[in-house]
């Protein structure tokens, strides 16, 4: 503990030892870490899932389905699907923004949110025959 | 054994010093950098078995095109495809995949964001007695 507080007692003083005459700054907010979280799980026909998430300030937030796959043979599922995003409301996700796409490695859904909780959802609009692997990802502040 | 947050102790030493120095270092303003990727090209070269798979993960370091080429293979056309790496228990979660025979121009190419990856050669089920040998290029940011 006395190493942390020397640590913070050192960036004062440091600044003020060489500060040249310049003017000083006003403080500046902190930047919300950018985080990828991965939702991966089972999807049957004519089903939705959602996976919530905590943004932790104001930024853009983006989901990519980038994986749908047969559970019992290899290769992907280029089927199309629905992604989007809300806020989770009772046992759902009550949709604000969403989007038709085969899976595909690049954010097929992007938004501005505020800080808060949401839900990031996938559903099956009926062209699934069987049940398959997804992978989503959300990338968010 | 280490007393937990030794570790983290010392690196308060050093980050302090460092502070300290560079707080008081001239004030020479420097021409923003930028950070350009240098293509990587990767080969990858196994073996297939009946019904089998196998896969390898590769590191995407800034968004852009990822082109897989199957170079050898069998006489028979084999499954290729690009996804997600696993969360756990390793494998490979295709986003896209195509049957394919050995060529010199990519079997895939699809533009990516940047981050983990993984490619995954699978037998359609046309393989049977020995495994089949492949060999793969991987180009990618």
């Amino acid at each position: 503990m006395r190493v942390f507080a020397a640590l913070l007692c050192a960036v004062p003083v440091t600044a003020a030892a060489c500060g040249n005459g310049s003017t000083a700054t006003a403080p500046s907010s902190t930047t919300p870490t950018v985080k990828t979280e991965r939702f991966d799980a089972i999807l049957l026909p004519r089903t939705s899932a959602f996976f919530s998430f905590q943004v932790g300030g104001t930024g853009s937030v983006s989901i990519n389905l980038a994986s749908l796959s047969a559970l019992a043979r290899p290769g992907a599922v280029p089927a199309v699907m629905e992604i989007g995003y809300g806020v989770p409301a009772g046992e759902g996700c009550s949709i604000q923004n969403s989007v038709q796409t085969t899976p595909g490695l690049t954010s097929q859904l992007t938004g501005t949110l505020a800080a808060g909780i949401y839900c990031a959802n996938i559903a099956d609009i009926g062209n699934l025959i069987e049940s398959v692997n997804f992978s989503m990802r959300i990338t968010h502040p | 054994m280490t007393a937990p947050g030794f570790g983290i102790r010392r690196s308060g030493f050093a980050v302090t010093a460092a502070l300290l120095v560079a707080g008081c270092a001239g004030s020479t303003p420097t021409t923003p950098s930028t950070t350009s990727s240098a293509p990587a090209s990767e080969t990858w070269s196994g073996t297939v078995a009946p019904g089998g798979q196998t896969s390898r993960s590769f590191t995407v370091s800034a968004a852009g095109t990822i082109n897989v080429t199957l170079t050898a293979a069998g006489t028979t056309p084999i499954g290729v495809g690009v996804g997600l790496p696993r969360l756990t228990g390793g494998g490979c979660r295709l986003g896209l995949s195509v049957d394919a025979t050995p060529g010199t121009t990519p079997q895939i190419s699809t533009l990516a964001e940047a981050g983990q990856y993984c490619v995954q050669v699978y037998d359609l089920g046309t393989i049977s007695g020995d495994p089949v040998g492949f060999a793969l290029k991987i180009d990618h940011p």
